[in-house]
């Protein structure tokens, strides 16, 4: 990924501020399917944690071809949409990563009333997205 | 489509007062492909306008299957998600296309021009909805 262009600045801006991003995927019978998640950019990958029957865990397994975009403003500018690579891990990322996940959502995991310690018994599948390409406006 | 549960009414707010939408259609090798459009509700189908050689309108043909989700919020909840499927039409009625250029003609500077360019109507029938 270069993020060189004055998009590639605004889409990196945004992949280390922004605090929900959509998701989507294919599903089995072709059919897209977006929706909001948590995120973690560390400069190279995207990290979700899924609950381990979610259907974007079985939709990526089968095929890892995901678009990845922000909110635009209500007028639809200031788009930016990446294409990537998901691939459920089998392993932990690393501590370290998920620390900086859990310190990025700290504040929202209180708010599900869920402990830090529950969150991660129940989103215990780690997603790393790679970045292939950008688009946007 | 069945409008009339909590979430179904708070989707017919946004399909009437929402001035854009994402539309994602899969390409030929199976991506899924975003993009923000203009849109108007006809109270059965979504009606967008599209260029002719406008990558959206390649992909549906191949692949009917689209969906159509609106801006969550900030921290990610109201979310409301429109499974379905899109076909490029040969003719939109002439009242249709008067509400569609009547939504969006603050926007225009030249509704002419924009139906030049804009000249394939296409229509989003919703299936399915998903939200909170």
């Amino acid at each position: 990924m270069d993020f060189d262009s004055r998009l590639g600045r605004r889409a990196l801006r945004k992949l280390k501020r922004e605090q929900v991003l959509w998701l989507t995927s294919v599903d089995d019978r072709g059919r897209p399917q977006p929706r909001p998640v948590w995120f973690h950019w560390n400069g190279e990958e995207v990290l979700i944690f899924s609950q381990p029957k979610a259907a974007k865990v079985r939709q990526i397994a089968a095929r890892p071809e995901v678009a990845l975009h922000f909110n635009s403003d209500a007028g639809g500018n200031d788009v930016v949409v990446f294409l990537g690579e998901a691939r459920a891990l089998r392993e932990s990322p690393g501590p370290e990563r998920v620390k900086a996940y859990l310190r990025k959502y700290r504040t929202g995991i209180v708010d599900l009333e869920m402990t830090l310690a529950s969150f991660q018994a129940e989103y215990s599948v780690p997603i790393l997205v790679r970045l292939t390409a950008l688009r946007g406006f | 489509m069945d409008f009339d549960s909590r979430l179904g009414r708070k989707t017919l707010n946004k399909l009437k007062r929402e001035s854009m939408v994402w539309l994602t259609t899969v390409d030929a090798s199976g991506r899924p492909q975003p993009r923000p459009v203009w849109f108007h509700w006809g109270g059965q189908d979504v009606l967008i306008f599209s260029p002719a050689e406008a990558a959206k309108v390649r992909q549906i043909a191949a692949n009917a299957n689209a969906s159509i989700h609106f801006n969550a919020d900030r921290d990610g909840t109201d979310v409301v998600v429109l499974l379905g499927r899109a076909r490029r039409v040969r003719r939109i009625s002439a009242e249709r296309r008067a509400a569609y250029l009547r939504k969006y003609l603050s926007n225009m500077k030249d509704p002419q021009a924009f139906q030049a360019r804009f000249s394939v109507p296409i229509l989003f029938r919703p299936t399915a909805l998903r939200g909170h």
